[in-house]
């Protein structure tokens, strides 16, 4: 009896599936201190981000120095009690609008990552798979858009997606972080079609990709089902880049005055804010910009926790 | 070096086709055989280019495959054995349809393998032509469970059929190359080479083939591994009553496993004929040398010795004549300017010689 209940137990244990890769470098990335807690630090941006609205103080602006002395109130505050990170030349609640800032730092930096994916992704496989005239074209276009002066053509088109010209204009009603965002994203893909692109030339010459031709597998098959989930690593380690490297391109945008501070808030357009008072109020540049600083710095370590994680040579 | 377009090079390579007869070297070893597949003149070149960003100059052309005639009958193992380089794994991939040929065709009884008439011709090839590869590590997907690798030719083959006849069908084929059911649950991470090598087969297998290229299935096994492989390769050729094309350098391994033995040399077949001839009255200057440096662990057993001298000649620039005259023992004036065509020499054996062998290479000493 006492057996037979171990032999089944026993074939229950062998025939269960075995751990996919996955379970693996999730255990790894575990095991990654500094990663976690830069993994921590993200998710808790990412809460701000998605709960600000119960956090910000419901306060009037007051631009009148020197009122509410008592609870540091008033234009221009030190940090305080009531104000945690002080107030701007507004009156406005520093802490409140770096909450709310948060949402459209983030927000930004994911609409641009998924858009420059999509592109750059769809691109990659096109061309790593097909190799030949269809590789020369994408690459030769992804040589272009590099050699593009990104910047001067990002403000170039942000100004005529802001023409007061209504009628003709099809980005009139869009809001003006969206066509931010859609910009960096559009120019953010060459750098991860030729990543991907080696990737995918790189697996595709994997004799299990002749096996599955020799089968008979569509094309769709193969790139989707085969393809991809070999060169996964790589995007995933590469995404950590790209997000950091949109937070930084709207704040940049923002800081150069490319931005919409009416009707926005961002960490990028509070330092822009807090720039004309830098010798008085130096902490209105400072705690946004230590803000992006230290997001950008979780999202690069755990980018490469991630990397370390992924890396099938530290198999164990 | 870059692939051929194929429609753009035909003129080049036309020219050096000089009128060729169609004559299919080799003849089967059972009377009922049909044939199986049918590779007409088949050639294979690929271009050396020089880039710019806008002119590409083409600077000559590798032949990788110079003109073979090959019928394959069914349910033989024809060894195919060459040096590194002679174009053996550029044929195999030619005729599974993985490389489109310069010029020739590759027919699978009444369908050209690269121009199918429709999608069910298409779909019929492939379930009737698979391959065996050589690196046991990278013919598997390292992400997929091996029921998945195995269950996906059915799932492209016959989308009818359910969970649990697929799952039936993946359980049997790998009881059949000696595996258990549950390793169908693992990742390819998981197993040895040889193991490995197993999944490979029941793979190639489970569709029910009539024919499997075997591209170096057992090189990169440790020879004990080998003989299991080999044994087992040889046990589900009789039980599927499959065709082999059987491709290794090792000459003691296509001895062990083939019905028919065809030597290649730089993009051509020279010789053709059934094991036994081919290696005990090698009729090839090439077939001996090689023959002669296979080791015989028997003292009784005196062999000529037959060493090459030089390398293998480059094949952008082939010898005129016969292309083995720059390396042969027995040349002469004719083989540099003649080019030999696959002749009926002795019994069933054909080969591409002017002065064939004669002497046998092995002598068996009385003691």
């Amino acid at each position: 009896m006492a057996t037979a209940t171990k032999d089944t137990e026993k074939e229950q244990k062998i025939f269960s599936v075995s751990k996919s890769q996955w379970y693996f470098v999730r255990q790894r990335l575990k095991r990654n201190k500094v990663g976690m807690l830069s993994l921590n630090y993200i998710y808790f941006n990412v809460l701000l981000a998605i709960f600000y609205p119960i956090l910000i103080a419901s306060r009037i602006a007051d631009n009148r120095p020197g009122l509410e002395r008592g609870l540091g109130g008033g234009a221009n505050a030190f940090p305080n009690l009531r104000y945690p990170a002080g107030t701007d030349s507004n009156g406005l609640d520093s802490f409140s609008r770096l909450l709310a800032g948060s949402e459209t730092s983030i927000l930004v930096a994911l609409v641009a990552t998924g858009l420059a994916y999509f592109i750059g992704i769809s691109l990659a496989l096109i061309a790593g798979y097909y190799r030949g005239r269809v590789e020369e074209i994408i690459m030769r276009l992804s040589d272009l858009f590099l050699a593009f002066p990104v910047l001067i053509f990002l403000i170039m088109m942000l100004q005529i997606a802001r023409s007061p010209d209504a009628g003709n204009n099809p980005f009139a009603t869009t809001p003006y972080i969206m066509l931010v965002a859609i910009l960096i994203g559009f120019f953010g893909w060459p750098g991860l079609t030729r990543l991907v692109v080696a990737q995918v030339k790189q697996v595709g010459s994997l004799e299990f990709v002749h096996a599955v031709k020799i089968i008979g597998a569509s094309d769709k098959r193969i790139i989707f089902l085969h393809i991809f989930p070999n060169v996964l690593s790589t995007i995933i380690t590469f995404a950590a880049l790209s997000l950091g490297g949109g937070i930084i391109a709207e704040a940049g945008l923002a800081f150069l005055g490319f931005s919409d501070p009416i009707n926005t808030v961002s960490w990028g357009v509070q330092v822009q804010d807090g720039l004309a008072r830098l010798a008085y109020n130096p902490e209105q540049v400072l705690i946004p910009g230590f803000t992006i600083f230290f997001l950008i710095l979780a999202i690069n370590l755990f980018g490469d926790a991630l990397r370390d994680a992924l890396d099938p040579r530290l198999k164990e | 070096m870059e692939d051929t377009d194929s429609s753009s090079n035909n003129h080049v390579i036309e020219e050096s086709v000089s009128e060729i007869e169609e004559v299919f070297p080799g003849s089967p070893t059972s009377a009922n055989a049909e044939v199986v597949i049918e590779v007409r003149n088949l050639r294979k070149y690929f271009s050396i280019q020089s880039k710019s960003l806008l002119f590409t100059k083409t600077l000559g052309y590798i032949k990788a495959v110079d003109g073979i005639d090959l019928q394959l009958f069914s349910g033989e193992v024809l060894g195919l054995v060459g040096e590194s380089g002679c174009g053996k794994s550029t044929l195999s991939k030619t005729i599974v349809g993985l490389e489109k040929p310069s010029l020739g065709q590759v027919w699978y009884r009444d369908a050209n393998i690269h121009q199918p008439i429709d999608k069910v011709e298409r779909l019929q090839i492939r379930r009737n032509i698979q391959m065996v590869f050589q690196d046991p590590y990278t013919s598997l997907n390292p992400r997929r469970l091996i029921k998945d690798t195995l269950e996906e030719p059915l799932l492209i083959h016959h989308p009818e059929m359910t969970k649990e006849d697929r799952l039936g069908a993946v359980y049997k084929i790998l009881q059949q190359v000696g595996l258990e059911s549950y390793h169908g649950y693992r990742y390819p991470h998981e197993f040895s080479g040889g193991q490995r090598q197993r999944v490979g087969l029941a793979r190639a297998l489970i569709m029910n083939p009539e024919v499997i290229l075997a591209d170096e299935p057992v090189s990169a096994l440790d020879v004990s591994v080998q003989a299991s492989i080999l044994n087992l390769m040889q046990d589900l050729q009789s039980e599927f009553n499959v065709a082999i094309i059987f491709i290794a350098h090792d000459l003691s391994v296509v001895k062990h496993v083939s019905n028919r033995v065809a030597v290649m040399y730089l993009g051509r077949i020279v010789e053709i004929g059934p094991t036994e001839e081919v290696f005990d009255r090698p009729s090839h200057p090439y077939t001996v040398s090689l023959i002669s440096a296979i080791p015989f662990a028997d003292p009784t057993v005196k062999k000529r010795k037959v060493i090459l001298e030089g390398d293998v000649p480059s094949p952008v620039n082939l010898p005129p004549g016969c292309r083995f005259s720059s390396r042969c023992y027995k040349v002469q004036d004719r083989c540099k300017e003649e080019d030999p065509i696959l002749e009926l020499k002795r019994g069933n054996t054909w080969s591409a010689c002017l002065f064939p062998e004669d002497e046998p290479v092995l002598f068996f000493e009385e003691r």
